[in-house]
Order: structure tokens, then sequence, then C-alpha cells
């Protein structure tokens, strides 16, 4: 009787569904592998577009929120990003962030799906209030990843796996978190009140793991700026306080440099770019014989009051240089700038300017290539081919012509063993 | 004393028009407008009624309610104590006025009315007028207006009902209703109802590539209670009726969240307590009634959220928000020659808001509203061809003045007024081209307000902007509609297409890594078509459907969570006596909401769903004892209305009721 009836249906409402009018995202196997994947997104859904070597597009969606039957969640969420460098070659990693807390991996160019691992719940994921945010994912060995999260769990009774505020170390065969490693050493007290160390971004710099800490308190408002160096292996934490910066999350790494990393830290939360201006700037961290982060170099925008102020989208393109942009504030019509920064000699260069404010998103250096991939959700993903001084864009790429959703992270995907 | 009974007469405010206004203004209406009018108020306006108290379905909702009108979209988050809200004609739930008479419901902190908190058993009657409402309504809704009608105090009866569902749903009400020789009526209902809400639903753990990991679990923290009565008071006065009515409704419930992130802790309790008075009198010229009416109310309402572990925000948070309302509105209707009718209303709303959130730094300061609205209406009646005909032209302009204190970090407690003026115009015709069937058309154009979210944030991860324009429509309507009476069948079918633009709409979009904020985006077209009826065939079978067809869109994208098709029907079986049994009934419904998109960018597909259901019920013991029992999508369809929030999928229900007069 049910078959009966449902067999029905499709009588009267087939010509009522929905159906995208874009070409389907199926992970359908890639003639040869691309040079670079790109986020696109509208923070309610995403795309993953593939770029090749030359920055010309493969396709705008290898995979997207509508790849699979829709359940209780998509494919992947419209809060997405790609690790700060790709953990493995030959594969695509995807972090879904606050509320999927998901880390999906795909087999480039075969598009196998290889596994989700969910980077919470160690039990049978019962309710138990915690979303764990993931930041940032880096492979530690052949079995082992580790993956920062960003939200404390605020519950005094949380079991020691799910903590929050904290980096784990994930087993990929069996996709459970094996190891926590509690930052609550790195948490900071101001004014009476908490601000937890909240581990954002990472690179592998030898033995350690150099972490960048947002320090944010539960209204995401800034406390002192620091980052921590962590030694998988022993679980020992040290911390370096950054005096008078703050908001210190995003950390790139430098290409061909395996004992030093950039941090940015962009300052107060919540308030304009001239308020952050006091509290923002560009460090260079090495770690010394111990492993403990030390500062190298340092810029603040305090001592430039001309320069914009860095808020995001931190890419080291030499040890002395970086690039980086300074949001816009759509309440006072400035747009995103797009700056180089050189920490040693204090110049700043504006390499362009965009069309909107909070555009520019995370892009990446491509050593090998001399090549900068930047998103913009304003115009593209802009390539840049870098000699020198000198920044020549060779091309505007339009990531989602069908989609239309704007490219907010660019990133490498290695053909080769990771720098 | 008459200088005070007077000034009494003119404070007094009414929820709806009372009962005998309203057979007076039909008893006119079947003499001077077409015949088939779909409401009293109105000849043309496109409005369909349901009537609680006449579902067949146990322990009905006001979103079971919902599907049955054409055009009408409930959104459910879950059940109840979940919030729902309504979308008519695709356009946005925050697009829809929803009024308890004359007296406009809503909030000034950016919110779309949640329906499910109506206070079903104390209401004769939902209307739902579509595009255009009339100017004794108020109006320039860009959706339209949803209007609940209280039960009238007629007669002298006394009831009450137990109802038991799946999930540990347990109601029980009761009502009152007495009107003396005098003419002093008195109606009463309370409602109190409680759920656990823990229904199954199946949680991909948002790893929707791996299967191997789903797992079917219950709910968690779904559970609410809530409280809810409504009180009306009767009585003669000064040639006219007044009426002063009371509804309390307190909800303390679960905040679930994303099924894939579910809460344990959350919770959300709201408060509205409205307070009402009114005085109306009916007055005679060239043939036909007038009418004058004179209301005030004052509301309070508040709004909770704890989310001591930031299970469902960015942050933590403890916030109790208070809105007041205070509303005065001055209506007068007159036939001022054989063919035109004037109507015109004026009414005045004073709104404050009060925010307040425990784990804020800094206090947030309180903002105030006033909205000034005048309406004119003239309704033209003629006959052309020996056919009644009526047009009615009207215009409406709102004056609000916003003195509004900033939530935004950087510009906290900062002064800001904002005066606006918005103009909205609406002329309807009917024609009346058969007995029992009319030509019915309108256009009308709608505006909403920024509200004070999308206008100064929620203090940090929403920024708003003071400098939004408010959100603009232009839309147009035309249909039959038919009104059958012969010996086989009797009722209304309907059937009418409609479009609508709407310009400057307000969306949020991500401005910075933790904040938000307000925009005006491009504009929408939305068009469609809708058919209904409400047939009774031989006085045994009972026939209802609504049909909606709509294509919403924008930037050659379709609209979020607008299915294109949604499909109500239900068949019911009446015999006056069965086995013994008074009044027994079955029916069987079926509905069918199409698949839709999720997200702007037309990437995630809801499937569609189709649920079938079937109950009976019957009287016994002449009338005094009342059964009815139900069991919702039988085939355990389940589905979603928006993304991440299941529905729950086969349930039961049972009410026993008892009714005596007094």
């Amino acid at each position: 009787m049910r078959r009966f009836l449902l067999s029905l249906l499709p009588l009267t409402t087939g010509a009522c569904d929905v159906a995208s009018q874009c070409a389907p995202a199926t992970l359908a196997p890639l003639p040869k592998a691309p040079a670079y994947a790109v986020v696109a997104s509208d923070f309610g859904s995403s795309a993953i577009a593939l770029l090749d070597e030359d920055g010309a597009l493969v396709t705008e969606a290898w995979v997207d929120s509508g790849t699979t039957r829709t359940g209780i969640s998509s494919a992947i969420g419209g809060d997405v990003v790609l690790p700060t460098h790709m953990p493995r070659r030959g594969e695509l990693t995807i972090v879904d962030r606050l509320g999927v807390d998901v880390v999906t991996r795909i087999a480039v160019p075969t598009g196998e799906v290889l596994g989700q691992i969910r980077t919470q719940d160690s039990g049978d994921g019962a309710a138990n209030g915690f979303r764990a945010n993931p930041y940032d994912v880096l492979a530690w060995n052949d079995s082992e990843w580790l993956v920062s999260r960003l939200s404390p769990n605020l519950r005094s009774n949380a079991s020691e796996l799910e903590g929050g505020s904290d980096v784990v170390r994930v087993d990929l065969a069996s996709r459970t978190i094996s190891r926590r490693y509690d930052f609550s050493a790195a948490d900071s007290t101001e004014g009476g009140s908490l601000y937890y160390a909240r581990p954002s971004h990472f690179v592998r710099l030898g033995d350690r793991v150099l972490v960048g800490l947002g320090r944010l308190n539960t209204a995401f408002e800034s406390g002192p700026g620091a980052v921590a160096s962590l030694d998988p292996e022993s679980g020992t934490l040290d911390v370096l306080e950054l005096e008078g910066l703050k908001n210190c999350g995003e950390i790139s790494p430098i290409y061909g440099e395996a004992s030093a990393a950039f941090v940015l830290c962009s300052g107060e939360t919540f308030t304009t770019a001239e308020d952050r201006r006091s509290t923002s700037g560009v460090v260079r961290i090495a770690l010394d014989d111990r492993g403990a982060p030390a500062i190298e170099a340092v810029w603040r925008a305090a001592n430039d009051s001309s320069s914009p102020v860095p808020s995001n989208g931190l890419v080291a393109i030499s040890r002395t240089r970086i690039v980086v942009n300074a949001m816009g504030d759509r309440s006072l019509g400035t747009h995103d700038e797009f700056v180089a920064i050189d920490v040693e000699s204090g110049t700043v260069d504006v390499v362009f300017e965009s069309t909107g404010a909070f555009v520019v998103g995370r892009g990446d250096w491509d050593g090998e290539r001399s090549r900068l991939l930047v998103p913009d959700a304003a115009g593209g993903v802009h390539v840049f081919d870098v000699e020198g001084p000198a920044f020549r864009e060779t091309s505007l790429v339009n990531v989602s012509p069908c989609r239309g959703l704007p490219p907010r992270e660019a990133r490498r995907l290695p053909a080769t063993p990771t720098r | 004393m008459r200088a005070f009974a007077l000034v009494f007469s003119v404070a007094l405010a009414l929820a709806s028009p009372a009962g005998r206004a309203s057979a007076q203004y039909s008893a006119r209406a079947e003499v001077e407008r077409p015949r088939t009018a779909p409401t009293e108020e109105d000849a043309t306006a496109t409005v369909t009624t349901v009537r609680p108290n006449e579902d067949p379905r146990a322990l009905v909702t006001t979103e079971d309610l919902l599907l049955e009108l054409p055009g009408t979209r409930p959104r459910q988050l879950g059940t109840l104590g979940s919030f729902s809200g309504v979308s008519v004609r695709g356009a946005d739930a925050d697009h829809t006025l929803v009024m308890l008479g004359e007296i406009p419901l809503g909030s000034t902190d950016g919110s779309a009315f949640d329906v499910s908190t109506l206070p079903l058993e104390a209401l004769e009657r939902l209307e739902v007028f579509r595009g255009g409402s009339p100017t004794w309504l108020g109006g320039g809704a860009i959706g339209g207006v949803l209007r609940a009608v209280p039960s009238e105090a007629e007669g002298r009866r006394i009831g009450a009902r137990l109802g038991l569902g799946s999930y540990e749903l347990r109601t029980l009400s009761g009502h009152v209703r007495v009107r003396t020789a005098r003419g002093v009526g008195f109606f009463g209902a309370v409602s109190l109802q409680g759920m656990r809400g823990d229904f199954p639903y199946v949680d991909d753990r948002g790893t929707r590539f791996d299967a191997t990991d789903d797992v079917e679990r219950k709910r968690e923290n779904g559970r609410a209670t809530q409280l809810s009565g409504l009180f009306r008071l009767n009585a003669p006065l000064f040639s006219g009726e007044a009426e002063a009515v009371a509804w309390v409704f307190d909800r303390q419930a679960g905040l679930p969240g994303p099924a894939i992130a579910p809460t344990r802790d959350a919770e959300r309790v709201e408060g509205r307590h409205l307070y009402a008075l009114a005085w109306t009198t009916r007055h005679r010229a060239h043939g036909r009634d007038g009418r004058t009416q004179l209301v005030t109310s004052f509301t309070t309402q508040r709004s909770e959220l704890v989310d001591r572990f930031g299970e469902v925000g960015l942050g933590v948070r403890a916030t109790d928000d208070r809105t007041h309302r205070l509303f005065v509105r001055a209506a007068y209707e007159r036939p001022i020659s054989s063919w035109v009718d004037l109507t015109f209303v004026g009414s005045y709303q004073l709104e404050r808001f009060e925010p307040n959130d425990a784990y804020a730094r800094v206090a947030t300061p309180d903002s105030t509203r006033h909205i000034g609205s005048l309406s004119a209406e003239a309704r033209l009646l003629g006959k052309l061809g020996g056919r009644r005909w009526e047009i009615r032209p009207s215009a409406r302009a709102d004056l609000s003045h916003a003195q509004l204190s900033d939530l935004r970090v950087d510009y906290l407690g900062t002064q800001t007024s904002a005066t606006r003026i918005t103009p909205n115009a609406r002329v309807g015709i009917a024609y009346e081209a058969l007995d029992s069937l009319s030509l019915v058309g309108s256009v009308f154009t709608g505006t909403r307000l920024p509200t004070t979210l999308e206008m100064f944030g929620d203090r940090g991860y929403l920024t708003g902007d003071a400098s939004l324009r408010p959100e603009r429509s232009l839309g147009a309507d035309a249909g039959l509609f038919a009104r059958i009476r012969t010996e086989a069948v009797k009722g209304t079918a309907e059937a009418r297409g409609f479009v609508t633009q709407v310009r400057d709409q307000i969306v949020f979009a991500r401005s910075s890594q933790y904040t938000s904020t307000p925009i005006n985006l491009a504009s929408s077209r939305t068009f469609g078509v809708e058919l209904g009826c409400d047939l009774a065939l031989a006085e045994r079978i009972h026939v209802r459907s609504a049909i909606t067809w709509l294509d919403a869109s924008s930037e050659n994208r379709l609209l979020p969570l607008r299915p294109r098709l949604q499909a109500y029907g239900r068949v019911e079986g009446r015999m006056p006596a069965l086995l013994g049994l008074e009044k027994a009934r079955a029916y069987i419904d079926v509905l069918h909401v199409g698949s839709n998109f999720a997200d702007v960018a037309n990437l995630i597909i809801v499937p569609a769903r189709t649920q079938f259901g079937a109950g009976l019920g019957f009287e016994a013991l002449h009338g005094l004892l009342g059964v009815d029992a139900s069991i919702r999508d039988v085939f355990d369809a389940r589905g979603v209305d928006v993304l991440g929030f299941p529905l729950p999928g086969r349930t039961f229900a049972l009410t026993l009721s008892v009714r005596s007069d007094l």
C-alpha cells in the first residue's frame, strides 16, 4: 500500500522538485593532479575549486555542500577551511569548523573519500553540548595527525579528551582521538576575565609544533598575545608572551625554513582598524635549542601610523617578507588592502586594494614557482608571480562561475612531500 | 460620572470585532456586496479561514492548521516549544504581520513571530490574508496578515480536554463561555502543555560521506512546558459594546540546537502578557452599517536565553530581553452615499526594548520606537450587467521615529534617532461573475522597517547598520473565488495567481571572522499559483485541500526554504450516528512538501517529503464526551523544514473532551 501511494507521487510532483543549475560536484576522478585548492563559500554552503599549476580553473566544484544527499547535515558545511599546510601529498583535507567539527580526507586525483574524522566526542557522540571548532590539521607521522581545537569545553566535568581549547592527536586508522594536549597552561587572566589559550593555526618546526594562540574569553574578546611550542611526544608546552600584541592565532610557514615561522597578531576583536592598531603586528618566531619559541623579528602596526592594520590572511613569502590583508570596514566604507610587509626594514607596500570589506582571505605561497595566490571574495583568486620586490598579477580567476560562491581560502596541493 | 464613563469608553480596546458586529456586517454584505466574498471584512481580499474547533485532528497545532491554507507554509524547528514561523506566498517569516484580533503582535528585536505561541484553544478561527489586507486590519505587510480571532462569549458552556501524545506530550485545557441576558459575556480558556520531545532521528554526525557511523538517537533537550490563558469580557456600553481581553503566555523549553551538535543545557524562557480594552459601536447610514472602534493594548514580552556553556551561540549568553508595547487605535467606517463607504484608521505604537545579558561586560542600553499610522480606504459598490462589483482603493502611511541606543561595541550607548515615512497602497477589486463565483484581484505594496537587531546588532556577533533601507514590495494577484450552495455540495473553492517583488531585502552577511552585518540585497521576485477548497459533499464527506506552487528567486537563484510545491489534502467522513456513537468521524490526510534548497547558492537540496495521516473521533452521552485519535506521518517519513532540525516522524495523539451547558 505504501509503495503504491508513494509511486503515484512522482506523477504529480516530479515537475515541481528543485535541481541545481550547475554541474554536480561528484568527486569524479581527475585526469591529473591539480596544483591548488580554493574554498569558495558564502558561509552557508561551500565548494572546493581546483586550479592547475598555471592557476587556470580545473573545476569550480570538485566537491561541494551538495555532493551527497542531504541528511541532517550537508556534505560539507558553510564554515570550511583548509589546513595551513596540506598534511599529506596526494590528499585534499577539508576542515569543517564550528558545529560540524569534522575533518574530511579525499584522495587526489581519484576522488576517493579516505575518511572523515570527528574532532570531538570520543564516545558514541551522544549530546555533550561541546563543539570543538577545529581550526587546523597537521600530519605528525604516517598514522597520526594533530588537530587544533579552538573552543574550550566550559563544563567542569568534561571528560579528559573533551576539554577543548587544545590540540588533539588523532589516529587515522580508527578515526579516534588518542591523546589530548592540554593548553590551559597557556590561558591568561586579565581584569578578572579568563582568556582561553584557543590554539588556532600551527606549523611543524622540527620535532616541535609552533601553535598560534587566539587567547579569547567566552565573549571572544582578546587577551594578551602569545604563541606556544608543543612537543607532541613529551607533551611539553612552552609559552611565549608577545607583549603588547593580541589575537595571535594565524601562523604561516616560511618556505625552505625549518626552524622559524611568522605569526600574525590581528589585535583587539570587535573594534575598528585604528583601535586594533596598538595591538596588531607580525612576529617572526624561531625555536631555541630547547625548542622554546623566541622572537626573531617583530613589526608593529603601532610603529607606522600610516600603514594599514593587518587583520588576516598571513602568508610568508620569504624569511623577511610577508603578505597580509588589512580588513576594511563596511560601516566606514573602506575596503580591504592587501599589503606586503618587510618585517626587518619596516617597509609596507600595498599590493592591491579590493572592492569590498572582509573579502580577502588566506592564500598560499608556492615557493617552487614563486607564485602567490590570494582569494578575494569581491573579485576572484589573484595569481601573482613574485620576482624580488615586484608582484606581477598574471591572472584573476573566477573560481565559481556557475555557483557564484566567493573564494575565501586558497592552498597549494603538494605533489611532492610537503616542505 | 458621564464624563468618566466617556473617557473610559474611549480608552477601551478590542482584540477582535464583537460577534454581534460581525453578524450585522455580514447581514449588510448579503445585500450590497458580491455574495461570494471570502470574508465579511473585505470582498476583494485574498483570505482563507480555518477553524481549530472544526479540525478533526487530535491535538491540532497552529502549524497543522496553516498547512490547510493555500499560499501559507509553516516552518518548524521541532516539536512543542520549538520556534515556528509562517511564510506567506514565499515571503520571509518576518514579512507576515501576526495579529490577535486587531492588535499587532511581534517584537522589535527582529525575530519573526513564533506562531506556535498562539493560544489555539481560545481561538475561533485563523485568517490568513495573502498579499494586501483590508485597511480595517492595518496592513502594509509584505507577505500578508495572519489574524487570530478569539472565540466569542456566546451561550453558556463549559468544557475541558485532556490530551496525550507521543514523546510524553500532555495537555490539559479548559474553557468557559457565559453570556447573560443583559448581554454581558465572558469567555476564558486555559491550557497547560508539556512535552519531553525526545523523538528519534538519524544522526549522520556531520560525516555524510561515511554512513557507517550514522546512528539513530533521540532528540535531546527538547523538553517544553507552557501555560496559556486568554480571557475575554464583553458588555454593552453607550450603544456599543465594550470588551476587555487578557492573554498570558509563558513557556520554558530546552533549546535543542542543530541535531549534529545537540545541546544538553541551553534553554529558553518566553513570556507574553497582553491586556486590551476596546469599544465598538454600529451606526447606519444610507441603508448600510458603519462602525467606530477604539482599541488600546499593552503588551509586555520577555525573551530569555540561557546558554552557559556556549552550546548554540558563538559564546556564552544569559540574555533576558524585555519588550513593552503600548498600542492605541481608532477606526471609523461610514457609508457616505449609496455607493461609497469610507474607512479611516489611525494607530500609534510605543515600543520599548530593554536588552540585558548577564555575561555582558557593560550594561546594554534601552531603545524606544514610536510608530504612527494613518490609513484611508474607499469602498466603491455598484453593478455591471446586473452583477455586483466592489473596488477598494486604500492608502497608508507609517511614520516611525526611533530613539535607539547602539548595541555595537564601538558605538555602545550612542543615541541615534531615525525618522522614516513609509507609504503603502492597495487597490482591490471583486466582480460577481456568477451567483456563486467572483473574480477577485488586487495590487498592493508592502514595507518592513529594519528591526532593532538589524540596525543595532546584538552586542557583538551581529553588528547592526543604522543606515539600512526598509524592505519594500510590490505585488499583485488575481483569481476566482466560488461559494457553492447546491444540495449536493456546499463550501468554497478558490484559485489564484500571484506575483510579488521585494526590493532591498535585508540579509546578514559575514563581516569579519566573528561578526555578521545586515545589508540591503538586490530584489527578489516570487510568482505562483494557489488552489484551495473546503467542500462538504452531501453533508457526509468533507474535503479540504490547499495546493501552492511558487517560484521565488533572486539573481537567478531560487530562494532557500521555499518548496515549489506544497500540497495538503484531507477527506473526512461524518456520520450523525454510528454503532451507537454520536457524530462519528474519520479522516485521512496527506501532506506533500516539495524539495527545496537549504542554501542561497542552491547546492543543498532538502528532499521532498510526503506524510500520510489518519484519525477518528466520536461523541457520546449526547455530546457530553468527545474522543479523538490521530496518527500523523503514518509511514514515518520524517523530514526537515530547516536543515539540521529534524521533525518528528510518526506520532500518536488522543484527546478526551468533556463539554456541558451551564
